[in-house]
């Protein structure tokens, strides 16, 4: 029996190996390697680190000019221990500038960060500074007296105005130098801009290491390997039962199940080798380069490749059926799609119930606050107004209505759980590679929805169901 | 003991009866013909004798066992018809695989595919790619891969498809030599002067239905008709001859007579001798297969009430 598994599974790696698509991933994979040994760092300044952030935050600001376009600088910073700037304490000054003192009052209108209060719970909240106590140096201007000659349209009068606030604060919340934000450079000499990085999941080692780990490979590299897995292995069933080469294998000595069950771990050995390479050789990598070496991102190997196996058992049981591999890859690819959407809407419903209870608690307790941050500036809205915008019966996303939830959480139940397999793979690897600061800054800190019991039997039953009516076909079936 | 042995075999494709109650047995160290046009069954019998495809009714036995089963596939060589080969393979590469699936160790591989690609006159092409081989290439190919691993039985469906006279005739004598080996080699074919020349026993199969079995001796054995040439320019005297008795029918500047049963040919010859007629040319005449074929067919259809179109089996060539 051994020997017949090993003589099909070497048969299925000829068969992948035929052509240039293998050799092609390769290549990529190859690719993928040189683009993460291209990454360096240089360790950020306090100063840097904050401007990186006010900056983006100065962009978004001066789109709307209900917002009163304030500019906000860090200046004549001093830290305790500038080697390691997270262990150090930090003085600077955070000047903020409009272009007059009405737009100042605008800013100050719309509850932003322009008052020494407003500074400091800023600061604060960001959780990255300890310790944070803000004082005036230059209070913000006052407001200006109307002007009873003023016309509409006469522009602004005054010039620009500024305040200036001294904080100082005893330490940070990093621990170490991996987890604080570096400049990153890609490409061995392309600086990849503070902002930027800031915005797309953060810029400590850490967050790079995440970032490459988690959407280089098993998001990117992983939806075009298993893309790739699924076109080429489609055709691993419908070429075995062609006329003419089927009555070859099994007028030999191996049960059709026995043939159908080692095809099938043949190009599931596929998928394994190619995201093998790929996670190996990126963990290497990012091991040798930053010095985070996070064995959880290695359990994406065997996971990807369970995740491919849903795919892999829905192409088999449709080879089977047509014989045909394009109807095969289409079949499995639509498959995929209604799986993730599935899982995907199942998600928001569930999200949906916790948030429910969320507003329901903030607006039945008169702390909604946080509810009015996208409204107009100098109003807030009424409870009855909130209770209207946040109806638990309104459309999922716009889009679905309420009444079909319980059809959605039917099909869940049964159907293979790969969107929350993929959401699992992306926690493990993040729970392997961040701190605890940082999962919980992007949400990894609440429990997952789904035990790993769940998410394995689930889709092994899936899995076996396939297979099951597959093998049973081809056994009934004559030739 | 039998090494195939069907009883009363019937296959039902849908509303398509492909085998109506086929009894036959084939005796170890044979080669064993079945004939037939296109559809007539013969390759659903391999299929069921392998367990390609299942029986509706009626019993298979293959070496003893009940036919179709996985185990006695190991003691089997198959060359099925319309065959394909991945052609990802090369000749060696295909050789292993289907030689770990007959459960062959290595070294036993390595030595048999040299030997049978030898035979089969492909060693020099044993690690190209099968998509280069031409068809004829393909079908040596299938046949080495029908005997490679020692097997008992061997079932050929078509073999010569595709194949040029002298690969033919190395066909027929690779058959033969096998066949020395002790091994019982069991041939479907529409090409009926090759059975003719290498089968020890054959079948005719027509519309799922064994018409007529035996040795092919048997078969193309035509009693009682004998074929007489005179010098250049002597008359027969086919009058006299016709009032003793017997039928003449002259074709060309022979006659051929025909003997009633118990009728002996000697009367005849007396004749001519007493007459001083010289005697040129006299022979005992025999039937091709074909022959034996198209008769039976023919019987078969006037028999049915609704007209047959029968495909006319591929004429008779000889092929060397």
């Amino acid at each position: 029996m051994f020997r017949n598994f090993l003589a099909v599974i070497k048969d299925s790696y000829r068969e992948a190996m035929n052509g240039w698509i293998l050799q092609t991933m390769a290549i990529l994979i190859a690719l993928v390697f040189i683009l993460v040994f291209s990454v360096s760092f240089r360790q950020l300044t306090m100063a840097e680190m904050l401007q990186a952030r006010l900056d983006l935050i100065n962009t978004f600001l001066s789109g709307n000019p209900d917002f009163g376009s304030p500019a906000m600088t860090i200046e004549n910073a001093t830290e305790t221990n500038p080697i390691e700037p997270w262990a150090s304490g930090h003085d600077f000054d955070l000047v903020i500038t409009c272009p007059s003192a009405e737009d100042y009052q605008k800013a100050n209108k719309a509850r932003l960060p322009v008052t020494k209060d407003r500074v400091e719970q800023m600061l604060s909240a960001g959780e990255m500074l300890k310790g944070v106590r803000v004082t005036e140096i230059t209070p913000p201007p006052e407001a200006p007296k109307p002007d009873p000659d003023a016309k509409p349209g006469d522009g602004k009068k005054g010039g620009p105005v500024s305040a200036r606030f001294r904080v100082t604060a005893t330490g940070t919340n990093v621990k170490e130098r991996l987890e604080w934000p570096h400049q990153i450079t890609i490409l061995f000499a392309v600086p990849v801009n503070k902002t930027l990085s800031a915005i797309f999941g953060g810029d400590s080692p850490r967050d790079v290491v995440y970032m490459c780990e988690n959407y280089l490979v098993n998001g990117i590299g992983g939806w075009i390997i298993s893309m790739i897995a699924v076109v080429i292995t489609a055709s691993f069933v419908p070429n075995m039962m062609n006329k003419g080469a089927l009555d070859l294998l099994i007028a030999k000595p191996i049960s059709r199940v026995e043939l159908l069950v080692y095809k099938y771990i043949g190009g599931l050995t596929f998928m394994f080798l190619l995201t093998a390479l790929a996670v190996l050789g990126v963990y290497l990598t990012v091991g040798v380069r930053t010095g985070v070496w996070a064995p959880n991102f290695l359990i994406a190997v065997p996971l990807l490749t369970f995740q491919f196996a849903i795919l892999y058992a829905v192409s088999t049981l449709i080879g089977v059926l047509t014989r045909n591999a394009l109807v095969a890859i289409l079949a499995t690819v639509a498959v995929w799609f209604l799986f993730f959407a599935v899982g995907k809407i199942n998600d928001g419903i569930r999200n949906r119930g916790i948030e429910n209870r969320k507003i329901s608690e903030m607006i039945q307790s008169g702390k909604y606050d946080e509810l009015n941050i996208d409204e107009q500036p100098g109003r807030r809205r009424t409870k009855e107004e909130l209770q209207r915008e946040f109806d638990p019966n309104r459309n999922l996303w716009g889009l679905i209505p309420t009444s079909t939830f319980p059809v959605f959480q039917s099909i869940h139940a049964v159907f293979p759980r790969t969107f929350q397999l993929d959401s699992r793979i992306g926690r493990v690897i993040a729970e392997g590679v961040l701190t605890e600061r940082q999962l919980k800054a992007r949400g990894w800190n609440e429990p997952p929805d789904e035990s790993w019991a769940e998410l394995i039997l689930v889709n092994l039953a899936f899995i076996t169901v396939m297979l099951g009516l597959a093998s049973w076909r081809f056994i009934t079936r004559d030739g | 003991m039998s090494v195939i042995e069907t009883r009363d075999l019937r296959k039902q494709y849908g509303s398509v009866e492909a085998l109506k109650g086929v009894s036959l047995q084939v005796e170890p160290g044979q080669i064993y013909g079945l004939l037939g046009h296109n559809g007539a069954g013969k390759s659903t019998m391999i299929k069921i004798l392998l367990g390609i495809v299942k029986k509706t009714d009626g019993d298979a036995y293959l070496l003893g066992a009940e036919a179709g089963t996985t185990n006695i596939r190991k003691r089997v060589g198959y060359l099925p018809e319309d065959h394909q080969f991945p052609g990802y393979h090369t000749a060696v590469s295909l050789l292993h695989f289907y030689g770990e699936l007959y459960g062959m160790n290595r070294p036993d591989r390595v030595k048999r595919m040299d030997e049978a690609l030898d035979i089969v006159g492909l060693k020099k092409r044993a690690k190209s790619k099968i998509k280069t081989f031409s068809k004829g290439m393909k079908q040596r190919l299938g046949i080495a891969q029908s005997f490679f691993h020692d097997p008992e039985v061997i079932f050929l469906d078509e073999p010569t498809d595709g194949v040029d006279p002298a690969g033919r005739r190395e066909i027929r004598e690779l058959l033969q030599t096998l066949k020395g080996e002790g091994r019982t080699i069991f041939v479907n074919t529409h090409l009926l002067a090759e059975v003719e020349l290498m089968a020890d026993r054959v079948a005719f199969i027509h519309q799922g239905e064994l018409v007529r079995q035996g040795t092919v001796a048997e078969m193309t054995r035509r009693a009682n008709r004998f074929e007489i040439g005179l010098e250049k320019g002597i008359q027969f005297p086919t009058a006299e001859v016709r009032a003793a008795g017997f039928k003449v029918e002259v074709v060309d500047d022979k006659v051929e007579v025909e003997l009633a049963d118990g009728q002996s040919i000697d009367p005849v010859l007396e004749m001519l001798w007493a007459k001083k007629l010289k005697l040129r040319h006299l022979l005992e005449q025999k039937q091709t297969l074909e022959d034996v074929f198209m008769k039976l067919v023919e019987g078969a259809n006037a028999g049915t009430k609704k007209a047959v179109r029968v495909a006319r089996p591929v004429a008779a060539r000889r092929v060397d």
